[in-house]
């Protein structure tokens, strides 16, 4: 299995994981790089330390960095999840049905205009038709 | 007459008892995974640890057969016949892989098995892969055992590295048998007590503390039980217990218990190298990890 290494970044101080951790893939070094912020939040703020100035910078055995995952993200997921609150989806969706018969009034507005718009052309060419006779 | 099995400072005294040299799978078993099991076999006393050098250049602490029984002397006083019963344990010793499973969740504890080396975990496993590391056993460990009648696993065994265990039946004197095996009997409740106690530790690690202050705990109770083996501060001892299974055991993902780890390393408490694991600074580590007088009392 391929070895991770989590290095540790707080605000500009860089601890260096020389050891690292084997993992079946990169997703699964994510989640677990994230699954630590989640429980090193609350050990840094009873550390009296800002956790948003903490991230992981995930590198691979040849020191490439694959992806950086910042604590905020823990904060956008919970933001995330809150989206997904079945009121929020209840609003959502009140929404999309005023919008949809808006939507079908206007386009019923414009359909009459057009007939409008449709009969005044035909009477047009029909005048015009009348006038290029008496020419 | 009780007489208490021979330890390491008197080490001119011959091992009364020993198992039939004509037991060749024994032997063989014994002496494969543990070079100073061989010197049990010959009755020839031998240091209570051996070092095996390392490929590595590194040396771990290897417990022999004769050093695990030494470890039951510090529970009671035994009478010849209890002596020989003891003894008697290490005649049919069986080798286990890494990952099988010893005993099942909700099976009876009716046959308890001691460790002679390499070192198993109780864990309890959810549907969904997760898992909770209850306890580590190692050598002079029992598994399975317990006085209640009737007592049923409530959670599963697995051997962590190559394993090699004996019947620990004598330990377990029958109810009638009791009053005849004062010694076993008394063993038998040491262990289950020195269970219990770590089993409230396991509690106090995961309810109360921090992620550095768990690992200290855990580390310092492993370093305690095979200090008991002859392991000492300034050599280094097999830690197969990878970062996965110490997540496990203390409730944390694999990289924080990465990260956890290189914090007491670059802190100067311990140092990890293949495997192994050595402690440096045991008073600061003791002190990181809040032991208590009391604890020391039960390791």
């Amino acid at each position: 299995m391929p070895r991770f290494f989590f290095h540790f970044r707080q605000l500009s101080d860089l601890t260096i994981d020389d050891c690292g951790c084997e993992f079946s893939s990169a997703e699964d070094a994510y989640l677990s790089a994230f699954r630590a912020a989640q429980e090193m939040w609350h050990e840094l703020l009873i550390e009296r330390q800002d956790p948003r100035c903490c991230s992981f910078e995930v590198a691979d055995g040849e020191g490439n960095t694959l992806f950086v995952v910042p604590f905020t993200e823990v904060l956008d997921s919970c933001t995330r999840k809150s989206d997904r609150n079945p009121r929020r989806y209840a609003h959502l969706l009140h929404a999309a049905l005023s919008n949809h018969q808006h939507a079908q009034r206007l386009r019923g507005e414009v359909s009459a205009e057009l007939n409008i718009a449709r009969s005044i052309l035909a009477e047009s060419i029909g005048l015009l038709a009348q006038l290029s006779k008496l020419e | 007459m009780a007489v208490g099995f021979p330890s390491h400072s008197t080490r001119s005294r011959k091992v009364p008892e020993a198992p039939p040299r004509g037991n060749s799978q024994a032997r063989r078993l014994l002496t494969c995974v543990n070079p100073g099991a061989e010197t049990w076999f010959d009755g020839v006393m031998e240091p209570v640890v051996k070092a095996k050098v390392t490929s590595n250049g590194g040396s771990r602490a290897m417990p022999n057969p004769k050093t695990v029984l030494h470890a039951f002397n510090s529970f009671a006083c035994y009478s010849e016949p209890e002596r020989l019963l003891l003894q008697g344990m290490f005649a049919s010793p069986t080798a286990h892989e890494p990952g099988t499973e010893l005993i099942s969740t909700g099976a009876p504890f009716d046959g308890p098995r001691l460790i002679l080396s390499g070192w198993a975990y109780s864990a309890v496993n959810f549907v969904d892969g997760r898992r909770q590391i209850i306890d580590f056993y190692l050598p002079s460990d029992v598994m399975g055992l317990s006085t209640r009648p009737g007592a049923r696993a409530p959670a599963s065994f697995f051997a962590l590295s190559k394993l090699v265990t004996v019947p620990a039946d004598p330990l377990v004197p029958p109810l009638d048998q009791r009053e005849r095996f004062p010694g076993l009997w008394k063993a038998c409740q040491a262990i289950e007590g020195r269970q219990e106690f770590r089993h409230v530790q396991q509690i106090v690690r995961l309810g109360r503390q921090l992620a550095r202050e768990r690992m200290a705990s855990l580390l310092l109770d492993i370093y305690r039980r095979l200090e008991r083996l002859g392991v000492r501060g300034d050599e280094p001892f097999e830690m197969p217990a990878t970062q996965e299974i110490l997540g496990d055991a203390l409730g944390l993902s694999t990289v924080h218990i990465n990260r956890t780890l290189q914090d007491l390393r670059h802190e100067g408490l311990i140092r990890i190298s293949h495997g192994s694991m050595q402690v440096l600074d045991l008073p600061r580590l003791a002190a990181l990890a809040g032991e208590m007088p009391s604890e020391r009392m039960h390791n």
